[in-house]
């Protein structure tokens, strides 16, 4: 009986191993490469069109002192576009006057705000109210891996603002003029 | 005796009713950054897609001349998917096949259908495209898409696997 059982139990195997022999199968590879570059982009907006203009006007009355005709200027925006590698967290962005002297007596300020428009990624944070001068000073801060978005209404309105600070030391008429410099600097 | 036998054809049966033997071969690599547009305004991101500027050339064919001869015409599928060493989920990787290679030592138009659609490539295996007998020189193209500034300063790598199986 045990034996007839062996018997019949081998050729069950026999009748089912054919059907659970395995497809056959093999793979190959190839390898994807991609870099992402660091990305360092920053600009005045409206393109083409970025001057700014103050003007002093006399008193018409003796006695009085001049002013100025606007004491600030919002027209400007600036953009950006930063892509830092692994090793950095942040960056900043300075202005400084490259050309041109502020007359004496005369103090000019720029104050970036707030980041606004249809960019995404860490935009920066204001620096606050900064006087300008023929030194860097940032004026925006923490920036990361992100993008503003490009032309006005898009990154950090620029806000300029001049004051006279002291009337004696205001010494001639005329005009002058700046070149100011922003920098995106790696911190 | 018959115990015997039953041994030897217990271990050997297996190997005789094993499908045929195919096997597949990649040439070429991708890489991508050759492609990459620079960014031509302060404010703008990346272009959204990229080709990549190399060709895959995938081949299927027989490990043996005796299963060639026997069953020139058989059956098979690829399936794609991708292992990554270095990636980002938001990267999205797209394959197409962009021609039928062609049969060796053989005139006339290879049997290949599918796969001729771009199509996500994922970390898991999916079904790509499918042919009869041996067919080499089948190209593969990818695009990537989703990559962006914010992402950072970074290297990315990962590793297509094609794989062919039996079609029975």
């Amino acid at each position: 009986m045990k034996r007839h059982l062996v018997t019949y139990s081998l050729n069950l195997l026999l009748l089912i191993l054919p059907l659970i022999a395995f497809p056959q199968w093999d793979n190959g590879q190839i390898s994807v490469y991609f870099s992402l570059p660091e990305v360092a982009l920053l600009d005045i907006e409206p393109d083409g069109s970025n001057r700014i203009h103050f003007t002093m006007i006399p008193s018409a009355e003796s006695g009085r002192p001049a002013e100025m005709e606007e004491v600030t200027d919002e027209t400007l925006w600036i953009n950006y576009t930063s892509a830092l590698p692994e090793n950095q967290t942040s960056r900043s962005i300075t202005a400084e006057i490259s050309q041109g002297i502020v007359p004496s007596g005369i103090r000019l300020y720029l104050e970036a705000q707030r980041y606004s428009g249809n960019g995404r990624g860490k935009t920066g944070q204001p620096a606050g109210k900064v006087e300008l001068s023929n030194q860097p000073r940032p004026v925006i801060t923490g920036i990361g891996n992100g993008l503003t978005g490009d032309g006005i209404m898009n990154g950090h309105q620029l806000v300029f603002s001049v004051e006279i600070s002291d009337y004696s030391g205001i010494s001639s008429a005329g005009e002058m003029n700046f070149i100011l410099l922003y920098t995106l600097t790696d911190n | 005796m018959k115990v015997t036998l039953y041994f030897l054809l217990f271990f050997t049966l297996p190997l005789l009713t094993k499908a045929q033997d195919l096997m597949i071969q990649t040439e070429g690599d991708a890489n991508f950054s050759h492609s990459l547009t620079p960014i031509s305004e302060a404010g703008l991101d990346y272009p959204s897609t990229l080709e990549a500027e190399s060709s895959i050339l995938i081949s299927v064919i027989y490990d043996n001349l005796l299963d060639k001869k026997n069953n020139p015409n058989d059956k098979w599928r690829v399936h794609l998917h991708k292992t990554d060493m270095e990636w980002n989920p938001e990267l999205s990787l797209e394959a197409r096949r962009t021609g039928r290679g062609f049969k060796p030592n053989n005139p006339g138009n290879p049997n290949i259908h599918d796969g001729d659609n771009f199509q996500p490539v994922t970390n898991i295996p999916a079904y790509f495209f499918r042919g009869r007998g041996e067919i080499v020189q089948i190209p593969v193209s990818l695009q990537l898409r989703g990559f962006s500034v914010t992402m950072g300063a970074r290297d990315f790598e990962t590793s297509l696997v094609f794989t062919v199986y039996d079609d029975w």
